[in-house]
């Protein structure tokens, strides 16, 4: 099945934007087929509903059954390439 | 993008601010001036820092923030750089109960559309250069933090 992850940011416009054109890059040099969204974090319970991880800039303040990746080292660099072997790991099972 | 937006009078070296409102408050009052926002832009900044702060920590301890609000408030997408004299302190993105100390803000007033997403792409490209970072905080002229963006981004 088609891996879904789901990109999260305050108001789900900005910086997940940023995001996830930066998982799309990762996914296309992996040749993976990932399916992308993107919402605010107020959503993130609702829009969290099957997909297989969630990759945010913000703190998600409720608990989820799904694992959440913090995002915000893809905006400054530092620990990059960790959290992309990270999120890379958890959809190649 | 950054480049055609980046305006000298948006570059601000050394502005003697306490908190992170005064940044802000400083910003919105001169992209104001400039005719580049509505005058709602700053409380919506300000609010939006409060629910969603933007200070990124890099470095232990130490960081940038980039502010931005919703085009709503923006006349003409534009980008302040601000450098403070002293340390002052943000709270984190990632972890709002965490702050972060910083000195160089970039405030994005963006309006609409692609703009948005490629502005805050190149800001995220230039804030990832440390020897940026520590050029643009000695910077003591506008025209010297021209300079180094327009380095910075040349290698982008």
């Amino acid at each position: 099945m088609k891996k879904k992850v789901l990109v999260i940011c305050g108001t789900g416009v900005a910086t997940s934007t940023v995001i996830v054109q930066k998982l799309k890059d990762l996914f296309q040099r992996e040749k993976m087929n990932v399916e992308i969204v993107q919402g605010k974090v107020m959503e993130v319970s609702s829009l969290s509903q099957g997909v297989d991880l969630v990759v945010s800039t913000t703190k998600i303040p409720v608990s989820l059954s799904v694992d959440v990746v913090n995002a915000v080292p893809l905006l400054t660099g530092v620990g990059q390439d960790e959290v992309f072997s990270h999120i890379l790991s958890r959809l190649k099972v | 993008m950054f480049l055609e937006l980046m305006r000298p009078q948006l570059l601000v070296p050394r502005v003697s601010a306490r908190t992170a409102e005064d940044v802000l408050s400083f910003a919105a009052d001169l992209l104001l001036s400039q005719g580049l926002v509505k005058t709602s832009f700053k409380r919506a900044l300000v609010d939006r820092e409060c629910s969603f702060p933007t200070g990124l920590e890099i470095d232990a301890g130490q960081g940038v923030a980039i502010p931005h609000t919703d085009p709503e408030h923006v006349i003409q997408s534009a980008i302040s750089v601000i450098t403070t004299e002293a340390p002052v302190s943000f709270f984190r993105m990632d972890d709002p109960s965490q702050s972060v100390s910083v000195r160089l803000v970039f405030i994005l007033a963006l309006s609409e559309g692609r703009l948005q997403v490629d502005l805050l792409q190149e800001t995220v490209g230039l804030i990832q250069r440390p020897e940026l970072r520590s050029s643009l905080i000695e910077a003591a002229t506008p025209e010297d933090m021209a300079r180094h963006l327009q380095g910075a981004l040349h290698q982008i």
